[in-house]
């Protein structure tokens, strides 16, 4: 299944694509050619579908190693949609976290990041794009499809 | 104060520009295709950034986990 057909089966406008994958394609030392979500980032970007949160821009200034590498990351992913946030996104991803760990009650609940990038993507009829165990699991609680990266096996998995 | 540079373009291009942004006139469909093109050049660079960028996944809760 290509990122479209996902995309088409989902219904959805666009691909939040999570810091996670962000920082692989940026830091894989095997880039371009044989790295599997390098030509998937490519894809869509030449569609026009990512979209992004100032959320994952501020994960990615602040995982940046020095203040000028940070400011130019902000500048060149001003080239990408932004989604529309507000304060009751918070609120969602609170009630949302809330909701899991009452259902989940055993093993790591994810994290309120990860919830609100999950409630943002379901708001705005977005599939994601990650490669964290924690937002997968909230995404699969939510209903949201995607497509997730493992890094320890390098395989892409959809979920539909 | 900004800088401010003329251009010419043919009648027909500042037309099609027009139809295509379905601005309200000729300045604001440049303007608006102008905003598109730097979009565009910022996510080449992105893509372009790609195994370049020594970078640290810093989402706190999740370390180990991934």
């Amino acid at each position: 299944m290509s990122t479209f057909d996902l995309k088409i089966a989902a219904g959805a406008k666009g691909c939040l694509v999570d810091t996670s994958i962000w920082v692989e394609v940026l830091r894989s030392s095997r880039r371009l050619v044989d790295h599997p979500i390098i030509p998937i980032v490519r894809e869509l970007t030449e569609a026009d579908s990512i979209y992004t949160s100032r959320l994952i821009i501020a994960e990615l200034i602040a995982g940046a190693r020095n203040g000028r590498e940070a400011h130019r990351l902000e500048q060149d992913f001003e080239g990408y949609r932004f989604c529309s946030e507000d304060l009751g996104l918070f609120r969602d991803a609170g009630y949302t976290r809330q909701s899991y760990m009452r259902t989940f009650r055993r093993g790591p609940a994810p994290g309120l990041i990860d919830c609100y990038l999950v409630s943002l993507a379901k708001r705005d009829n977005l599939i994601v794009f990650s490669a964290d165990k924690p937002l997968r699991s909230m995404a699969e609680f939510l209903g949201v499809k995607g497509i997730f990266f493992s890094i320890q096996s390098r395989q892409l998995s959809f979920v539909t | 104060m900004g800088k401010f540079t003329t251009v010419k373009i043919l009648k027909e291009e500042a037309e099609e520009a027009v139809s295509l942004t379905r601005a309200e006139n000729k300045t604001e469909a440049f303007r608006l295709l102008l905003d598109e093109k730097r979009r565009l050049e910022k996510r080449r660079r992105v893509l372009a950034k790609a195994g370049r960028v020594d970078i640290e996944y810093v989402r706190p809760q999740d370390r180990g986990r991934r």
